[in-house]
Formats: C-alpha cells, sequence, structure tokens
C-alpha cells in the first residue's frame, strides 16, 4: 500500500478540431483546442482500488488511455514502478503490456467477433509467452475460464452468442490472462443491467482480493465507488477536484463538486431529497474559462475563483482538495 | 373515479421471421391503470418489455408488432381501436411524450422555434404568434436561461440537459393529461439527472398530469413516483405504492433487485447477486418466467403461471405468496435491512 506503482505527473493532453465536412477544408480557421486531462498529478499505491468519478467528458478516458500508453501525453510524464513509460517504443512498451492490463467499457466491442472465446484467450497468451506449449496454454485457458464463471463447455462460441455477463467475464478473463499486477477499468459496469452489475462487481472484488491486483476503476456511479473504492478522485473538466480515501470523501465531503455529486446520486428512499446543488450546465471544452473550471455552476465562486487555477492542497487528514473557497476558508471544511 | 388510463390484459406479439415461424409473445398479460395526477415507474431490466408497453400504449408498434388481445382504455376512449385519424389528435395532445435520446428526438434542420410552434400549431387553431408566446412560456417553465435566443437555435447549439428540457417542454405545450417519459435520463450525467428528474416532477405535481416513467433504476424513481411496477421478461410480477414495494418487497425478483444494489452493503463486502439472466420474453417456459434464477421455486413455480396476490394495492405475482404459511418461512424480510 505504502509504494507507489503508478504516478502520473503534471500529464496534460490537449485535442485539436478537425473540419467536420468538406467545406469546412476550403475555409481557414484554426483548428480549435480541446484540453481534456491538465497538469494531473496522480499517484496510485501498490494493492489499492483508486477509483475515479467523474461526469462524462471530464476526461476520464483519455486519462485511462494515457496510461495504458494508447495516447501519449503532450507534457508530463508517467512512471510505472520508478520507470518512465511515456513515449516508449512499441517494441519497449511490450514488457509493460503483460504487466497492465485494461478493461474496456463496452463489452461487445471490445472483442473480436471472429474470434471464439477459446481463441480470444489463447491469442494474449501465446503472444506474450510463446514457450508455452499449446496443451499447456489451453489448461490455463480452461482454469481462465472456470475463475471467472464461464462453462468451458462454452468455449467454441463467438461474442455475439454470449449474453452481455457472459462477455463482460470473458473481458476480465482476457485482462487476467497474462497474469497482470495492475488494471485499468474504463467504466466496466455501464452497459450492463443491474443483476449482472452485481455479478461482475463481485467477480473484480474476488479477483482483486485474491491476486493482491492494483486497480484504476474509471465511473461515474457513485454507489459503485462507495462500494469498492479505497481511494477515490474526483474529476471535473480534466483537472482532479478532491482525492481523498473513500470512506472521508462519503462521509464528509468537501469539495462543492463532490458535495454537488453525491446529492444527485440516486438513493433508495422515499423521503424527498433536495434538488440538484449545481445549477447550469458543463462549459464547453473549447472555450474554457479563465481560472476555476466550477466558477458558472458553483455557488461560492468569487473574483479569485475567476482568474485563478485552484491547485491541490492537502488537509489535515491526508486528503486533497482543489479549491479556493476551501483553502481560503470561505467554505466550512 | 375511473384511472385515466386502464390497461387490461394486453397481449403484444411479434410475427414469426419466416411463413411457418410462430407468432412470439413479447407481452403477456399486462394489466394496470393510472390515476389522474398519479405518478408511475415501470421497472426492469433491458429486454424486459418496458419500451414495448410504451409504444403499445400509443399504438407506435413497430413492423411485425401487433397488438393480439386487450385492451387500452384512455379517457373513454379505446386506444387500440381507434383509427389512425383519431389516434393523432391523442398522441401530443393529450398524451405527451418524453424519450430516451434528446438528439435523435428533435428535428435536426428545424429551429427549436420551429419545432415547437410545428407541434402546437397542428394539434390548435392558433395563430403563429400565440404559438410562439406558449413555446417561450414553456421554455420558462422548463428554466431554459435566455429562451428567446434559444427559440432561434437549432437542437445541436444545446447542451444535452437544455435538449432534453426542450423534449419536456414539448411533450408539456399542449397541456396533455398523461406524459410518458421512457428512461428521460439515462443519456444524461448525474448532476443533470437530478435536476431533471426534479423538474420533470415538479411540473406533472404542480399542472396535474399523470406521469408514466419508464426506468431500470430503481433508486432513481424512489422518490419521484407514488407507484411502481416491476416487470420481468414481459410481465409484471409487483406492483404497488413505491415506499412499500422498496421497503417490503414481496416478490422474490425485486428483493433481489434491491439487495443487489451496491448502495445497501457495507464497502467492500460481497454483493447479493441474483444467478443466471434473464430470459427473452418469447423464451419464457409455461411457469413463472422467474423461476429458473428464484431460490424458492417449487414444482409449482415451473407448472403454473402465478396470479397476482396480496391486500390491496401492493400486489404480487407469485406462489409462494398464495401458500402463506410457507411464504412466511421462506422468504426473508428485506424490510429491516433496508
Amino acid at each position: 500500500m505504502t509504494q507507489p506503482l503508478l504516478q502520473l505527473e503534471q500529464v496534460s493532453k490537449s485535442f485539436y478540431t478537425r473540419p467536420t465536412a468538406p467545406y469546412e477544408l476550403f475555409r481557414w480557421r484554426r483548428p480549435a483546442r480541446l484540453s481534456a486531462v491538465e497538469q494531473l498529478d496522480l499517484t496510485v499505491y501498490r494493492g489499492e482500488t483508486l477509483c475515479v468519478v467523474g461526469e462524462s467528458g471530464c476526461g476520464k478516458s483519455t486519462m485511462a488511455r494515457l496510461v495504458m500508453g494508447l495516447l501519449h501525453p503532450d507534457e508530463g510524464q508517467i512512471n510505472y514502478a520508478g520507470q518512465r513509460i511515456d513515449h516508449l517504443k512499441r517494441h519497449d512498451r511490450l514488457a509493460y503490456r503483460r504487466r497492465m492490463q485494461m478493461i474496456f467499457q463496452d463489452p461487445y466491442t471490445a472483442l473480436n467477433p471472429r474470434l471464439t472465446v477459446l481463441h480470444c484467450l489463447l491469442e494474449p497468451l501465446l503472444y506474450h509467452q510463446p514457450q508455452l506449449t499449446e496443451q499447456e496454454a489451453l489448461e490455463q485457458v480452461f482454469q481462465q475460464l472456470l475463475a471467472v464463471g464461464i462453462d468451458p463447455a462454452l468455449g467454441q462460441r463467438f461474442p455475439h452468442q454470449l449474453s452481455s455477463g457472459q462477455r463482460q467475464r470473458l473481458n476480465i478473463a482476457r485482462a487476467l490472462s497474462v497474469k497482470p499486477e495492475f488494471i485499468v477499468a474504463d467504466e466496466p459496469l455501464s452497459a450492463l443491467d443491474v443483476s449482472i452489475q452485481a455479478q461482475i462487481l463481485n467477480l473484480l472484488q474476488d479477483t482483486a482480493n485474491q491476486q493482491n491486483l492494483t486497480f484504476l476503476f474509471f465511473t461515474h456511479n457513485l454507489a459503485v465507488v462507495e462500494h469498492i473504492a479505497d481511494r477515490v478522485a474526483v474529476m471535473y473538466e480534466g483537472r482532479l477536484c478532491e482525492l481523498t480515501s473513500s470512506r472521508n470523501l462519503f462521509k464528509h465531503p468537501r469539495h462543492p463538486y463532490t458535495q454537488a455529486l453525491l446529492e444527485a446520486m440516486p438513493q433508495l428512499t422515499t423521503s424527498p431529497q433536495q434538488g440538484a446543488k449545481l445549477m447550469g450546465d458543463v462549459p464547453s471544452r473549447l472555450q474554457r474559462p479563465l481560472g476555476c473550471s466550477l466558477q458558472d455552476r458553483c455557488p461560492y465562486a468569487n473574483e479569485r475563483c475567476r482568474h485563478q487555477v485552484p491547485t491541490l492542497f492537502s488537509h489535515t487528514d491526508g486528503g486533497q482538495t482543489a479549491c479556493h473557497a476551501l483553502q481560503e476558508g470561505r467554505i466550512k471544511p | 373515479m375511473m384511472p385515466l388510463l386502464h390497461i387490461d390484459d394486453l397481449w403484444v406479439a411479434y410475427n414469426g421471421r419466416g411463413p411457418n415461424q410462430p407468432v412470439q409473445n413479447m407481452l403477456h398479460g399486462i394489466s394496470l391503470s393510472i390515476q389522474r395526477g398519479e405518478r408511475v415507474a415501470i421497472i426492469g431490466e433491458s429486454g424486459a418489455g418496458k419500451s414495448l408497453l410504451t409504444m403499445a400504449i400509443i399504438n407506435l408498434l413497430q413492423e411485425g408488432a401487433f397488438i393480439r388481445q386487450g385492451k387500452i382504455e384512455f379517457e373513454d376512449q379505446v386506444l387500440n381501436q381507434l383509427t389512425p385519424e383519431a389516434l393523432r389528435l391523442i398522441r401530443g395532445r393529450r398524451i405527451g411524450m418524453v424519450f430516451q435520446d434528446p438528439m435523435t428526438n428533435l428535428n435536426p434542420l428545424l429551429t427549436i422555434e420551429q419545432q415547437l410552434v410545428q407541434c402546437i400549431r397542428s394539434h390548435r387553431r392558433i395563430s403563429y404568434q400565440d404559438a410562439r408566446t406558449i413555446a417561450l412560456h414553456k421554455l420558462r417553465l422548463v428554466h431554459i436561461p435566455a429562451p428567446e435566443s434559444r427559440l432561434l437555435q437549432y437542437p445541436h447549439q444545446l447542451s444535452a440537459g437544455q435538449r432534453q428540457r426542450v423534449t419536456i417542454a414539448m411533450a408539456l405545450s399542449l397541456e396533455p393529461a398523461l406524459i410518458i417519459a421512457d428512461e428521460p435520463t439515462s443519456a444524461l450525467d448525474v448532476t443533470m439527472q437530478a435536476e431533471i428528474m426534479h423538474l420533470l416532477n415538479h411540473l406533472c405535481q404542480s399542472n396535474g398530469v399523470a406521469l408514466l416513467f419508464v426506468s431500470h433504476d430503481l433508486g432513481l424513481v424512489a422518490q419521484h413516483t407514488d407507484r411502481s411496477l416491476i416487470m420481468y421478461a414481459g410481465r409484471i410480477v409487483e406492483d404497488g405504492p413505491t415506499a412499500s414495494l422498496i421497503n417490503d418487497a414481496q416478490h422474490p425478483y425485486t428483493q433481489g433487485l434491491i439487495k443487489a444494489l451496491p448502495q445497501h452493503s457495507r464497502p467492500g463486502s460481497r454483493l447479493y447477486q441474483i444467478p443466471g439472466q434473464m430470459p427473452l420474453p418469447q423464451q419464457v417456459g409455461p411457469g413463472c418466467a422467474f423461476a429458473p434464477r428464484c431460490p424458492y421455486t417449487t414444482e409449482r413455480c415451473l407448472q403454473q403461471i402465478p396470479a397476482p396476490q396480496g391486500p390491496g394495492g401492493h400486489q404480487a405475482s407469485c406462489h409462494l405468496l398464495a401458500s402463506d404459511a410457507a411464504g412466511d418461512s421462506h422468504m426473508g424480510h428485506t424490510g429491516g435491512s433496508l
């Protein structure tokens, strides 16, 4: 728990708009910059489950892809177990691909429709461990299938012949098949129904406990976060707002955005909740205002919030928030 | 008092794919009624037939699907026997719809003003200016900032939350008696979801509009509805006041759904899981649809379809409730733990 496994240091990534229609090619216009992730500092410790929460478009998926090396950061660096891993060559990357694996959101599009269940699991295994004989590899595949609760008799089936729950199990089996130590899961539950969600959540937790895996879990579902997370990072518009232990976050949310998120979380009570705390919409990412990105929706915003971007600062209990109002004591922490 | 909407033993089926293929039943004898001003939720997993039911109510079934049997009564009219012309007078005017995806729901080629005015003027003989005034008023009702300038914009210029507000404004523009909202917030973010739910609920309550709310999320509807119906594989398995349904669920499926929510278990502990998955409505066996996944299944469950049981307004379709002695000892009480 104390040893850092993954470190992001001042990582930024921007995208540029492209002409969307042919006639736009003839109109001179500077491509607009969309900064997806901005100066992100985050450390994931060995053996913990860190959840990243945020609304759609806040940069969660970009961050997952940066960590996995599917995108390269514009600025900053990413360290894994003490080694710098951003901008690695394809060949050098290979060693890390085996140690870190990803579970994607949509269990159907993440699977190759032309590979059977067995081939889908055999491929990564034989690619990363070419010394295995086919017999040994098959044995491992069967073990993996049993471990995630898929009947090995389904081995000859194609993804379209599986149910969505089975597909997500297969995705998890594929990620686990190369025996990684670190799993990045990008919204692995959002495409599933409630009764299947519970099955998959249990499976993820069991494997994490048995194999002492480190999880970086991206989600927008706070109930899931409360259930599995050790620490939680709340993201808004590409920046971190709050980073604290799961228990503190749910008992004592500090940042105005975190408070609003918790307020908006559907509760299984029939007593009326207060209305949403935040008014207005998420601002357009292409015209980011100066200062704090929450300024237009935050009831505590003042002149400083409109001009200066808040940075993370630590509280006495180890939690970190990025908010001028909290730092100045305008909100009681 | 006559209910606003009354559905009696509704069966919806699809034609078989080939000439000799049998007809496939998708909805198996749905009965429900909604009073004026009542807020009702239909909850179920994807494929349970929730959307099919709402489409059957306003007779917008897709090709191949047809109402096999049953009656849909709405304000003294039988909807499934009306001519298309008569139906058109009801859709939009008496029954408003809010669909899931606000982008595909609005016409991308028309401005907000054109759409709203078109909608109002196709049902009421009033001048363009009057219709525009109504449209503006409805946009204010749904808290759209600067509605005058929004009227001139196209759907793609609005954010997802604002688009959904426009759809709600459109559904309200003709002062319907019933609004059917089919997963109105699933395309939206959590903070926006809370706001839209609040708005929809508030507007329906203050105008006395009945709301039929379709969702897969029990937690979301808990605070916003008076009554909930749980659907499973094309049947309604439980029907009761939302509070009593959540605190004292009778059907094993409802109990399982509530127990499976992560909100209600200790962080880090194992969640309750319902084994297996929901069968397709056309593949349900002769007995109770939930029997293959139910922890209390008996021989009878596999043979015979259970009838709704229970006192007054809270009914569940389960054999265990009929044989009460066995029922009490078998079925755990979820009420206390929630």
